[in-house]
C-alpha cells in the first residue's frame, strides 16, 4: 500500500499508545501525593496507592513542608488528584495551580481528565476481551455448522437490534442488582460479541470452502491445525478492524451514558461525567480537555480501523491479481 | 408484500419475549410494586399483602388457603391470632364457604374462638344480634345454623341474580340481599360497574359502588351529584383494586387454577394492568399512555429529522465526495465527516449547548441530529460510490466521455443499497443520539422521563418504553428491508427463493 495511508494510522497508533500509557501511569502524572518519597526514614513508592496509612494524617501543603523538613520527595507533575477536592472550591477559574479550573465536586479538571483515561481504557479492554474472545469462539463454532451455536447466533443477531443500547442499560440500572460498571461492560460486551461472532462466522464460511483448506483437510491436518494455520490469519484483520470500531463505540457510549447520568457512579472520574456538568456552572473552557480527548481518541480509532482495512483490501487485491 | 405482512405478525411474539426479558431484568432487584397500592388492613407477614412469584406461580394462593390459614391461627390462638382475626373479617363472606363447614373439624375451644372472631363480619353483613354473637356458645350455634340456612345462597347464580336486581333498583331489601353475601358478591359487583355510557349506567354504578364500598370497606363510591366522568374514575379505582386483590375473594378451580399459575405472578399482574389501561400507570400516577403522548413527539421528531436529514445530506455529500475523489473539496468534506463522525454527540452537544440562547433549541437539536448521522452516512455512501465507480461499466462510461458527476449520480441505485440497508440497524443508534441531544438541550422528551424512571424504579414506564421502542425498531427494520428489495432486484430474488424453499 502506498505511504499516503500508512502515516496517519501510525500517528493514530502512537496517540493511542500515549493514551494507554497515560492510563497506566495516571497516578504518577496527576496526584496530590508524591511518586517516591523518603519520609520518617522510610522509602515510599507511590504511597497514595500502595499504603496510604504510612503518609500519616497530613495532606497537601502541610505534608509537603513535613517531608521537606525530614527527607525528600519526587512529586507528580500535576499536583492534584481526581478524588481530593481543591482548596479553591468548585467551578474555579483556570489558574497556575488548576490549569483548567475545577469541576462541580471541586476536583481539578486536568486530573479528572487524566484519570478518566484510565477508566476509559479499563472499560474498553474489558469489553474487548469479552467481545473478541467470545466472538471468536462463537463465530468459529457457528461457522463450522455446529447447529446450536449457529442458531443461537442468528437469534442473538435479531435480539441485539431490538433495543437501543441506552435503553438496555437503563433497564439494567433500574433493576439495580448489578453495579453500573458490570452492566455497561456486560451489555456492550454482549452486543459486540454478536457483531464479531457474525464477522468470524462469515469469514470461516468463506475460507472453509476454499481449495487450500480442502487440500489441507485431505492431507490429514486436524481441525485445530486448519483453524490456526488457515482460518486465523484471514479472520485476524477483520476482527482487528471490528475491535477498533468496538473501542470507538465504547468511547462514544461511555461518554454518552456518563453524560446523561446513566453511566458509572459520580465519584469515578470520567470524561463524560465532566461533560455532563455543562449546565451546572462549570466553565466551558475547562470542558475543552475532556471534549477534545474524546474526539481525538475516537478519531484515532477510526483512522486506525481505516488503515487496517486498507491494508487488508490491498493484500486481497494483490492476492487476486496473482 | 406478503413477506412484510408475515414479519409484522412476527413482531407480536418478539415483543412478548422482549417484555419477559425486560421484566426479568427489572425485577432482579426490587420487583414490581403496584403503582397505586391500596392500603391493606393487616400489614402482617402471614396475612394481608403477599408477594407473588415473578413468572410462574405453581401454587396460586386463593381465598380458600388464606381463610383456612387464618382460621387455624384464630382457633389455636397463637401469636398471629390478632392479625388473623382481622384477615378473616377482611376476607369476609367469600371466606365463609370454606370456614363454616370446617368449624366441625375444630375442637370446641377453637370453634368458639373462630365464631367469636367472626362477630364483626356478622355486624357488617347485618345478621345476628349482638347478644347472640358475644357469647361463645350461642355464637357457635348461630354460625352453624347460619350455614345450614344460607349455604344455598352462596352460589354464583344466586349472587348474579341478587346483584342484577340491586343494579336495576336499590330497595332496602335488595341491598340487604347483597350485603348478606358480603365479599362473596364482590366479583359480580365489580363486573356490574361496566359498561358506563349513559345515565342508566350511572344510576346502576352508583347503587353497586355504594354497596361495594360498604362490603370491602373502601372509600370509593359514586355520590348523588357525581357525573359520568367522576363515576368512571371510581369504577377505575375499583377495577384496579380488583386487579390486585381478586385472589383474596375468589377460588381457583380447574382451568382457572391453571390460568392463575400464570396470572397470579408479578409479570401477570403487570400484564393485566398494562392491557387494561394502556401500558399501565407511572410511579407518580399519570397513565403511561398520556406521558407518551406528550413526550414521545419531541424524541420522535428528533429521530425523524436525524434519519431523513442525516441520510439526505449524508448521501449527497458521499456522492459528491466520490465524484471529486482526492481533490481538495473531497479531502475537506471527508476529513470533516471523519471528525464529525468521531465527535461523540455528547461532546458535540456540550459544546453547542451554550449557543442555544437565541436560536430555537428545537432547531439546534435537529441540526445536531442531522450532523451526527450525516457524518457516518456520508462515509458509507462515499465508500460505496467509490466501489461502484471502480466497476468496469462505469469506467467504460467515463471513457466514452461521461462526466464524473453524471457517473456518480447514475451509480446511485447500486451504491445506495449498502447505505439504506443500514437504516434499520441505525435507528437504535439514532435513538441513543436523540436521548443525548435531548438531555443536553433540555428539550423534555422521553429521555428526561426515562432518567427519572431509572432513579424511581418505575417499572411501568420502563417496560412501556422498552416495548414501544422495540416495536418501532422492528417496524423500521421491515420498512428498510422492503425498500432494499425495491432498490435491489438481487435481494428480491433471494427473498423469493428463500420463501420458495420454506413453503
Amino acid at each position: 500500500m502506498n505511504r499516503f495511508s500508512r502515516t496517519p494510522s501510525r500517528l493514530a497508533l502512537l496517540a493511542l499508545s500515549l493514551l494507554v500509557l497515560t492510563a497506566v501511569f495516571a497516578d504518577m502524572i496527576a496526584s496530590e501525593s508524591p511518586i517516591v518519597a523518603r519520609y520518617h526514614g522510610q522509602l515510599l513508592f507511590l504511597p497514595a496507592v500502595a499504603h496510604p496509612e504510612k503518609l500519616g494524617p497530613l495532606r497537601g501543603q502541610a505534608l509537603e513542608d513535613d517531608i521537606a523538613r525530614d527527607g525528600w520527595a519526587l512529586w507528580a507533575p500535576i499536583r492534584s488528584g481526581p478524588h481530593t477536592p481543591a482548596a479553591v472550591g468548585p467551578f474555579a477559574r483556570a489558574s497556575a495551580e488548576h490549569w483548567l479550573g475545577t469541576d462541580a465536586q471541586a476536583h481539578d479538571i486536568v486530573a479528572v481528565t487524566i484519570h478518566g483515561a484510565r477508566t476509559l481504557v479499563l472499560t474498553t479492554v474489558a469489553v474487548l476481551v469479552i467481545a473478541v474472545g467470545l466472538g471468536f469462539v462463537f463465530g468459529t463454532l457457528a461457522g463450522q455448522g455446529t447447529p446450536l451455536p449457529d442458531s443461537l447466533l442468528s437469534r442473538a443477531v435479531e435480539l441485539t437490534g431490538a433495543l437501543p443500547t441506552l435503553v438496555l442499560i437503563a433497564l439494567l440500572r433500574a433493576g439495580g442488582l448489578v453495579p453500573s460498571f458490570v452492566a455497561f461492560v456486560g451489555v456492550l460486551g454482549a452486543l459486540r460479541t454478536v457483531e464479531i461472532a457474525r464477522l468470524v462466522r462469515g469469514e470461516v464460511l468463506r475460507v472453509g470452502g476454499t481449495d487450500y483448506v480442502l487440500a489441507a483437510r485431505a492431507l490429514g491436518q486436524s481441525t485445530r491445525g486448519i483453524i490456526r494455520h488457515h482460518l486465523f490469519p484471514h479472520v485476524l484483520g477483520p476482527v482487528l478492524v471490528s475491535a477498533a470500531f468496538t473501542a470507538a463505540s465504547v468511547v462514544a457510549l461511555e461518554s454518552a451514558l456518563d453524560f446523561v447520568g446513566l453511566g458509572l457512579p459520580r465519584d469515578v472520574p470520567s470524561w463524560g461525567m465532566l461533560l455532563g456538568q455543562v449546565g451546572s456552572g462549570i466553565r466551558l473552557f475547562g470542558l475543552l480537555a475532556p471534549a477534545s480527548a474524546i474526539v481525538l481518541t475516537t478519531l484515532c480509532l477510526y483512522v486506525l480501523a481505516d488503515g487496517i482495512d486498507d491494508q487488508i483490501s490491498a493484500r486481497g487485491r494483490a492476492a487476486s491479481r496473482v | 408484500m406478503r413477506h412484510a405482512l408475515r414479519r409484522i405478525l412476527w413482531i407480536v411474539p418478539t415483543l412478548f419475549v422482549i417484555s419477559l426479558v425486560a421484566f426479568g431484568v427489572l425485577s432482579l432487584g426490587a420487583g414490581w410494586a403496584p403503582s397505586r397500592g391500596v392500603e391493606d388492613p393487616s400489614e402482617h407477614p402471614l396475612f394481608g399483602a403477599h408477594k407473588p412469584p415473578r413468572f410462574l406461580n405453581p401454587n396460586p394462593v386463593s381465598v380458600r388457603d388464606l381463610s383456612l390459614r387464618a382460621m387455624q391461627s384464630v382457633a389455636l390462638d397463637d401469636e398471629h391470632a390478632p392479625a388473623a382475626r382481622l384477615e378473616l373479617v377482611r376476607l369476609g363472606g367469600a371466606a365463609l364457604p370454606h370456614v363454616l363447614p370446617a368449624l366441625d373439624s375444630l375442637d370446641p375451644k377453637g370453634r368458639a374462638r373462630v365464631a367469636l372472631g367472626l362477630a364483626p363480619l356478622a355486624k357488617r353483613m347485618g345478621v345476628g344480634t349482638p347478644e347472640e354473637l358475644s357469647n361463645a356458645e350461642s355464637a357457635v350455634v348461630f354460625w352453624t345454623r347460619f350455614w345450614q340456612d344460607r349455604a344455598i345462597e352462596f352460589r354464583p347464580a344466586v349472587v348474579k341474580r341478587a346483584v342484577e336486581r340491586l343494579g336495576q333498583k336499590s330497595t332496602t331489601g335488595r341491598r340487604e340481599d347483597v350485603r348478606e353475601l358480603d365479599t362473596y358478591a364482590l366479583p359480580e359487583l365489580i363486573s356490574r360497574m361496566s359498561p358506563l355510557e349513559d345515565d342508566d349506567d350511572l344510576k346502576r354504578v352508583r347503587r353497586v359502588t355504594a354497596v361495594a364500598s360498604q362490603i370491602a370497606e373502601q372509600p370509593w363510591h359514586v355520590g348523588k351529584d357525581d357525573d359520568l366522568e367522576e363515576a368512571r374514575r371510581v369504577a377505575r379505582q375499583w377495577q384496579h383494586f380488583w386487579l390486585e386483590h381478586h385472589a383474596d375473594y375468589v377460588t381457583f378451580d380447574g382451568a382457572a387454577r391453571v390460568l392463575a399459575m400464570v396470572s397470579e405472578t408479578e409479570y401477570g399482574r403487570w400484564a393485566a394492568e398494562a392491557a387494561e389501561n394502556g401500558l399501565g400507570t407511572t410511579a407518580n400516577g399519570t397513565p403511561v399512555s398520556q406521558v407518551m403522548r406528550t413526550r414521545a413527539p419531541v424524541t420522535l421528531w428528533l429521530v425523524l429529522v436525524g434519519l431523513v436529514g442525516g441520510y439526505g445530506v449524508g448521501i449527497a455529500l458521499g456522492l459528491a465526495g466520490a465524484a471529486r475523489a482526492r481533490r481538495p473539496p473531497d479531502i475537506l468534506t471527508s476529513a470533516t465527516a471523519v471528525v464529525l463522525g468521531a465527535l461523540p454527540v455528547a461532546a458535540l452537544s456540550t459544546l453547542v449547548a451554550p449557543a442555544s440562547i437565541g436560536v430555537s433549541r428545537r432547531l439546534l437539536g435537529a441540526l445536531l441530529m442531522v450532523v451526527a448521522s450525516a457524518a457516518i452516512v456520508s462515509r458509507h455512501q462515499r465508500a460505496a460510490t467509490r466501489v461502484a465507480l471502480d466497476q468496469e461499466y462505469t469506467r467504460t462510461a467515463r471513457a466514452f466521455g461521461a462526466g464524473p458527476w453524471r457517473v456518480a449520480a447514475r451509480s446511485f441505485r447500486s451504491s445506495s443499497v449498502a447505505v439504506l440497508s443500514l437504516l434499520g440497524v441505525d435507528l437504535a443508534g439514532v435513538l441513543t443520539t436523540a436521548f443525548v441531544v435531548e438531555h443536553a438541550l433540555g428539550l423534555g422528551g422521553l429521555a428526561a422521563v426515562t432518567l427519572r424512571a431509572v432513579e424511581a424504579h418505575d417499572v411501568a414506564w420502563l417496560m412501556a418504553l422498552a416495548i414501544s421502542l422495540a416495536a418501532l425498531l422492528a417496524l423500521c427494520q421491515i420498512v428498510s428491508d422492503s425498500l432494499l428489495s425495491v432498490l435491489d432486484p438481487r435481494v428480491r430474488i433471494a427473498m423469493a427463493r428463500k420463501r420458495g424453499a420454506v413453503e
